[in-house]
């Protein structure tokens, strides 16, 4: 088991750029630096509820930079968003977010192996499709951590899921309408962008 | 190639479609059942106001009843003692403790007016009653039984709505406290607010109307008058209590204030 876990690692990560090239190169640090400081500033800001940037940014971090690096960058902005957001302290609810987010990033690594000519705009509906089911993916996730605090507050673990779940579920529609818009219109650009950007080698 | 992609892509599309369908029904379904949950429990509470009101009104028209008879008699009575109407007084009375038990041990002051008008028959009982003496004591009745019919119907009706009302004590001495936003039933006067939110010492003042109660202290706190006010929204200023406070009934968002003077 311990033997397949670096063979997976090399599998999911992006074999031309990984983790440490992409740390030791400084520029790309300073990339994902403003990067993760744009996130942060969009997603502290005051905005409508789930309505957010940051899925977008880690699934293009992750799509760019590889796994790890989207992994870590979705963990650390929310994170962050856990101590800072505008509707308040996470608490248990973090580590959920987290994971979520963290999916997201991962998929936004793989999917670049999936993506022939990731400029083409042909691929516009598969991201916007892509980007609404990672949303659902992270509400279940998070609003699993939703009943997780209920059940620790008393309620019974089954009426705690479904409550959580259907009292998400508006929450949810706005969150994976703006997603998908979202990824639909920003991904293109965005990876084209950096694509443009000189720190960015050997992309795609 | 395209068409396993297309038909990934479609799949995934249909789960987030299902997915945000099961958890919209479920919400949709949860909302109904909470709705309607709701619904039963006000059609509970008017269920039990309508038996409530019917056991209010065969009271009071039984009490009516009975005192419309003495009243009769009374008017009727051609001789000068009008001690033997005293033993149907007395029934009457007692009669009255009878049906409004609960109300006469919730409220103090009405109690406090029942002990008083029992005492008066017990020292009259053994006297001769002048027609003034008898005509007084039914008229203290009379008032005694309609304060007990309205507060019982305030208190049936209470159980159903509740209001809301700001509570100021000032002490006078810098000390301003504050009670926003109290929930109360319909029908609470001043007086049953002030002992719900604060420890209040009263005097009982049988000859001052409406309202006997004039409060002593608040929290124990007597280095002066306790005077009242309620806030008029139409003039923007506290206006004098003109009542006892154990007459003035709460309004909905209506703010009161207590002050000590000395």
């Amino acid at each position: 088991m311990l033997v397949f876990i670096p063979k997976f690692y090399i599998w999911v990560d992006n074999p031309s750029i990984n983790m440490q090239t992409t740390l030791r190169n400084p520029r790309r640090t300073a990339l994902l630096s403003v990067l993760a400081a744009l996130c942060l500033g969009i997603q502290l800001a005051p905005r409508p509820p789930n309505v957010e940037f940051t899925s977008l940014f880690t699934f293009v971090i992750g799509f760019v930079f590889g796994v790890s690096t989207g992994v870590l960058f979705g963990s650390f902005i929310m994170f962050i968003n856990g101590f800072f957001s505008p509707w308040g302290f996470s608490g248990l609810n973090m580590p959920f977010q987290i994971a979520g987010i963290a999916l997201i990033g991962l998929v936004g690594g793989l999917y670049k192996k999936y993506l022939q000519g990731y400029s083409s705009a042909e691929f516009v509906v598969e991201v916007a499709v892509l980007g609404a089911f990672l949303t659902v993916v992270y509400d279940l996730i998070t609003n699993l951590g939703v009943a997780i605090q209920f059940t620790i507050a008393g309620t019974p673990f089954t009426w705690a899921t479904i409550s959580a779940l259907a009292y998400g579920t508006p929450f949810s529609v706005i969150h994976v309408v703006s997603n998908s818009a979202v990824f639909g219109a920003a991904f293109f650009p965005l990876t084209k962008a950096l694509d443009h950007a000189i720190m960015v080698e050997n992309l795609g | 190639m395209v068409e396993k992609r297309t038909l990934a892509i479609i799949i995934l599309a249909t789960l987030t479609w299902a997915l945000i369908a099961t958890g919209s029904t479920t919400y949709y379904y949860l909302e109904q059942a909470k709705y309607q949950e709701q619904l039963n429990e006000k059609q509970n509470l008017l269920n039990q106001l309508k038996e409530n009101y019917n056991s209010h009104a065969t009271k009071k028209n039984l009490i009516s009843g009975d005192y419309g008879a003495l009243l009769g008699e009374y008017q009727w009575f051609t001789e000068e003692n009008y001690s033997p109407l005293m033993s149907k007084y007395e029934q009457l009375l007692s009669n009255l403790k009878g049906n409004y038990t609960q109300i006469l041990n919730a409220f103090p002051e009405l109690n406090e007016t029942y002990g008083n008008l029992l005492n008066r028959v017990q020292t009259l009982k053994n006297e001769n009653v002048t027609r003034e003496e008898f005509g007084s004591l039914l008229n203290d009745f009379y008032k005694l039984f309609t304060a007990l019919t309205i507060k019982e119907s305030e208190e049936f009706l209470g159980k159903t709505f509740l209001i809301h009302v700001n509570l100021c004590i000032d002490y006078g001495n810098g000390t301003v406290n504050w009670y926003n936003n109290t929930e109360v039933a319909l029908g609470t006067t001043l007086f049953n607010l002030t002992t719900k939110i604060a420890k209040a010492d009263y005097s009982y003042w049988p000859t001052m109307e409406p309202g006997h109660i004039l409060i002593d202290s608040i929290n124990n706190y007597t280095s002066g008058y306790w005077i009242w006010y309620y806030w008029d929204e139409s003039t923007n200023e506290w206006v004098f209590g003109p009542v006892g406070c154990d007459a003035w009934i709460l309004k909905d968002n209506g703010t009161y204030k207590w002050t000590c003077t000395s």
